[in-house]
């Protein structure tokens, strides 16, 4: 009661860095707690205004309190979800690894597809013609060329030139950089420094 | 501001200048005195200062460096009488060549990385460095595969891609975080005046939308009466205007009014190097008076 | 078509594109690598590696990437194959085989343009004349290149003379059976050439690309063909000289200081750039050649040597005590022979060489002064290289069920760089397990007198179920438990030929799939390590009509199913008598 459910969701995110199953259950109690305060305020205020006790404008108060605590906390709940959805995009590119994507509701599926097209559209915007990828060169380029170890199974991967290389587990590489960098961030390459 | 360096050594001249002449860190010292709130901030000066220790500083610096390369890469294999369509546009306008363009993006960057809070765009230069990249490439084409300079040349391609990129993401990132607040002041600005692009504004709205909407469709909408409203006031996120920063003159400066203090002004001498907080040198900031490092 | 330039003839020409590497899992062979990526890394060329296990692993691995690749190169693996029939490339497809297993196969020799082996032959490979071993029946009429002018048979078959037929029918037989012999001669033997690595800082020295990481590597990869026993002893001295020469070249490059005294010793010293808070010295002295024993104690070091081991007779209760005695003479406390070495006094610790040297003629312990290189990197990093061959030896054979040996190939990779001395460290433990275990299971079978005679040869079965036995699954461990306890057996024994006869060693590979390994090595008094067992199992294993797997790319090492061994054991004892 009175915002303490509303400290859990909070406390949930700040446990685990990573995306959990969206906790739907609590919300619904903490709306459901949200509700009946709000009708408890209703009545008080309309006993209020009916018979003039002022005694009850108190816990008015302190139940409007409690309810704007909830309603903070439940959409700090989301805005951080969100934020780290939007780091994923950043990281992993425009479609989502199955097992976050079995965390998300609706909603969020949707807001990562509407982000993913206005950010399209704004990297379209850049340059001249076919626009400018923004999500690469994340880090300071060293190298042309990096030595990479291959960590797990990827298949065939084509350069810009139109080479074909297949990546298999435990073999090694010296491929260029601008290609390996979004699979070292995916973790299906390991970048080796000598 | 333009920085006599010899290509042949790249980096050794900027951290040699950077270690004679230390830090003029007064500011930050005579805060100390206004009490505890201060005290904290010395501390983040402090921390700042140790993280700045030239051998920390990785590519940031690297970047400053001038060299020759875009002019080559412009005149090569056009015998200096094909000049580039970009370039002659802007030639025509003001005297800028691709070298300039490059410095001027490189402070536009550092500036924008360092400040807290958005700065206007400076879309032209974006423009204009991307064509020169895709026009490079197309010059790179025709080198040889077995040529040195080939390598040399992608290298330093990479390296400005990195610098827009980063420079553009850096702004993405501060709209994403203070939706609310630069939209706001943008409503206020004139399109001459205003510090985001097209394409950035249009971002920033759908952004705002989409959260709004992400919002309304989880939370908002099953909640009861009145709290159902996506209240604008309490949800604004402002940029902290009073976090220190580094920074390099310009040209001279006078009266800058230190802020905390009552009526203390300093003046700022042309390469001098001072950490003060933002607020106080925002406009110097925007208007090129002094840059941020 | 071997290929002398390399600089010319290999490396300028895969520059252009991207290559495929398929590295055979030998610590040589990993050298070499080693040496051929960072001047692909130098020059910005593409590569991808891939460790080979065995013969069906390179099989695989070739389909797999041979897609848009032209340059292959094989390095320790493929030269005694037949390639292009075994893998069937597009026409365009080159490879180029840098392989230290001879004798090289025909096929590969005489490819016209496909296969292109780096090096030079070998004065003693005794490589058959072209016109010996091939001649296509159906064209011989036209082959200019046959003994008999081709114009004198094209007339004869106009002719069509039975008696000339008759003749040219005999003559054929005559030279396939003289094909055979030569064959037979060429192939009997199967051994090892000149370090691959050696020949690959050649290559770099030629195009002055060399560094001293890379003669480091060089030294590593000869100094495991030494420490195996896979060269004869003249060649890994000469190559020891070549290397001495090009390490005081390479330090005195960098602007060396070198004291006189310590040239004297033949001792280089090194120091970078004053800029920088570490130095690095390459050492060539006399030095000893006790395993790891700048990582170990005294006592475990000088037991788990071979020759120490040997000459002392450690595996007996009276070696224990004559190691007791060595220790006393040599003034050394139990104790501190207990500690590791770098925990030992002081002054003991800079005598202690000078200690052996005086006492290795009282013990018959000579063959432990030898010399050796031994690289420092500031103050800590202090590697002899024979320490880093047997950390990279057990690092290769530290495969399990939860580690793919190609993984293990890839530690044993990173441990060669400088920087990755985690990885070294704990191959040096990995390998202190290892020779631990190969001390302890010799020492069982000497005692048991486990070791058979069959005539012409001995031969030494693991025995099964013990949990340290795992390792001798690997060839690596296996080949030097079959070293040691041939050595020892020769030493102890009273038979007057035990010196001249060869050893097969057999281990469990695979307990649940009932196959076993099998490894023979040559015998003691041979100076030239030829083994004759690759022909010899082969043959056997065609006499017995048993299946036998030789998937590696050592002849002498196949694998077997447990339940053949006894015949196939017998079938070999009847070849060789």
């Amino acid at each position: 009661m009175y915002g303490r459910k509303g400290f859990k969701l909070i406390s949930e995110l700040d446990l685990y860095s990573d995306i959990l199953p969206f906790n739907e259950a609590l919300i619904k109690e903490i709306l459901q707690e949200m509700q009946s305060l709000y009708d408890a305020n209703v009545a008080n205020s309309n006993a209020i205004r009916n018979d003039n006790n002022m005694a009850l404008l108190p816990s008015v108060q302190l139940r409007h309190i409690a309810l704007k605590r909830n309603k903070r906390c439940i959409l700090a709940y989301i805005y951080n979800r969100m934020r780290k959805l939007k780091e994923l995009r950043w990281e992993l590119g425009s479609i989502l690894p199955p097992e976050i994507n079995t965390n998300l509701i609706n909603a969020e599926v949707q807001w990562f597809q509407s982000y993913n097209k206005s950010l399209a559209k704004y990297m379209r915007s850049l340059g001249e013609d076919h626009g400018f990828n923004l999500t690469t060169n994340m880090v300071p380029p060293k190298t042309l060329y990096v030595e990479v170890k291959c960590v797990e199974d990827f298949g065939k991967l084509e350069l810009d030139d139109g080479q074909v290389i297949l990546l298999k587990k435990n073999t090694y590489h010296l491929l260029p950089r601008s290609v390996c960098e979004p699979l070292i961030r995916q973790g299906i390459l390991e970048h080796k420094s000598t | 501001m333009k920085q006599p360096l010899a290509s042949t050594q790249p980096y050794v001249p900027l951290r040699l200048r950077r270690t004679q002449k230390p830090y003029e860190a007064e500011i930050g010292i005579e805060h100390l005195s206004f009490g505890t709130l201060h005290l904290t901030s010395f501390y983040t000066v402090l921390y700042s200062i140790s993280n700045h220790n030239p051998t920390c500083w990785s590519s940031t610096e690297k970047f400053l460096i001038t060299n020759n390369f875009l002019c080559e890469i412009s005149n090569m294999e056009n015998n200096g009488d094909v000049q580039m369509t970009a370039e002659d546009d802007v030639q025509e306008e003001e005297e800028v060549t691709a070298q300039s363009v490059l410095l001027a993006i490189e402070e536009a960057w550092l500036n924008e990385k360092f400040a807290p809070e958005i700065l206007p765009h400076r879309s032209d230069l974006v423009d204009c460095m991307l064509q020169q990249i895709t026009h490079m490439e197309e010059n790179m084409k025709r080198l040889d595969k077995e040529d040195l300079r080939l390598m040399i040349h992608r290298m330093e391609l990479d390296r400005i891609k990195y610098v827009i990129t980063n420079y553009l993401r850096a702004r993405l990132e501060k709209i994403e975080k203070y939706t609310i607040h630069i939209l706001s002041q943008e409503a206020t600005r004139s399109s001459e005046e205003c510090y985001l692009t097209v394409a950035e504004l249009q971002f920033a709205k759908e952004f705002l939308a989409n959260i709004e909407m992400l919002f309304k469709t989880i939370a908002l909408q099953h909640m009861p009466g009145n709290f159902q409203t996506f209240e604008v006031d309490t949800l604004t996120v402002k940029p902290n205007l009073q976090a220190y920063v580094f920074l390099r003159a310009n040209d001279r400066i006078n009266g800058i009014i230190v802020p905390g203090s009552m009526d203390e002004e300093i003046d700022l001498e042309p390469g001098s190097q001072h950490i003060i907080q933002y607020s106080a040198v925002a406009d110097l900031v925007k208007s090129g008076a002094v840059k941020l490092i | 078509m071997f290929v002398e330039n390399l600089e010319r003839g290999f490396y300028r020409l895969v520059k252009h594109d991207r290559c495929l590497l398929l590295v055979n899992f030998d610590v040589d062979a990993i050298c070499a690598c080693k040496i051929l990526q960072l001047l692909f890394k130098y020059d910005n060329m593409m590569y991808t590696l891939v460790p080979v296990q065995g013969v069906q692993d390179m099989v695989r691995a070739f389909e797999e990437n041979c897609e848009e690749v032209k340059n292959i190169i094989f390095i320790n693996c493929g030269g005694t194959l037949d390639l292009v029939e075994l893998l069937q490339p597009a026409e365009s497809v080159i490879f180029y085989i840098l392989d230290s297993h001879r004798p090289y196969d025909l096929c590969n020799i005489y490819s016209e343009d496909q296969v292109r082996i780096l090096g030079k032959p070998d004065e003693d490979d005794e490589i058959p004349e072209y016109n010996d071993v091939f001649r296509d029946d159906d064209s011989s009429d036209e082959n200019e290149t046959d003994e008999e002018s081709a114009s004198d048979r094209s007339q004869t078959k106009r002719r069509r003379l039975n008696e000339e037929d008759i003749v040219k029918r005999a003559g054929r037989r005559e030279w396939s059976e003289k094909r055979a012999t030569i064959l037979f001669n060429y192939t009997q033997y199967s051994y090892y050439g000149k370090s691959s690595a050696m020949i690959m800082f050649e290559m770099a020295w030629n195009m002055t690309k060399d560094n001293l990481d890379m003669i480091w590597w060089a030294i590593i990869g000869s100094t495991e063909q030494a420490i195996l026993g896979k060269v004869e002893s003249r060649l890994s001295v000469l190559d020891e000289g070549f290397l001495q020469a090009h390490v005081s070249r390479l330090t005195h490059k960098k602007g060396a200081e070198v004291d006189k005294q310590q040239q004297q010793q033949s001792t280089v010293k090194i120091t970078y750039d004053k800029e920088y808070p570490f130095e690095s010295n390459f050492c060539v002295r006399y030095s000893l050649l006790l395993v790891l024993y700048r990582h170990w104690t005294v006592e475990d070091s000088l037991r788990h040597s071979v020759p120490t081991a040997v000459s002392l007779r450690l595996w007996s209760l009276r070696g224990e005590q004559r190691l007791k005695g060595l220790l006393a003479d040599m003034g050394l406390p139990l104790a501190q022979s207990k500690q590791r070495f770098s925990a030992m006094d002081l002054a003991l610790r800079q005598e202690f060489k000078q200690m052996v040297e005086k006492l290795a003629g009282k013990y018959k312990v000579d063959t432990i002064i030898g010399t050796s290189f031994t690289l420092q990197y500031g103050y800590k990093f202090k590697y002899c290289a024979s320490d880093i061959v047997y950390a990279m030896l057990a690092l290769i054979e530290s495969s399990s069920k939860t580690k793919l040996p190609q993984g293990c190939f890839l530690d044993a990779l990173d441990c060669l760089s400088r920087t990755k001395k985690d990885i070294l460290e704990s191959g040096i433990e990995k390998a202190k397990l290892m020779l631990k275990t190969v001390f302890k299971t010799a020492q069982t079978i000497l005692q048991l007198k486990e070791i058979r005679n069959t005539g012409s040869f001995l031969y030494v079965i693991i025995p099964e179920g013990s949990a340290d036995n795992f390792i001798f699954a690997h060839p690596y461990p296996l080949m030097m438990l079959a070293q040691f306890t041939l050595k020892a057996y020769v030493d102890s024994s009273k038979n007057r030929r035990a010196p001249e006869l060869p050893l097969v060693a057999s281990a469990v590979y695979n307990a649940e799939e009932r196959m076993c390994i099998m490894i023979g090595i040559p015998p003691v008094c041979e100076d030239q390590p030829r083994s004759l067992f690759g022909r010899a199992f082969e043959q056997a294993a065609k006499n017995t009509n048993s299946y036998i797997d030789a998937d590696y790319f050592d002849s002498t090492i196949i694998r077997l199913k447990i339940e053949e061994r006894p015949k196939f054991l017998d079938a070999l004892a009847s070849l060789l008598a």
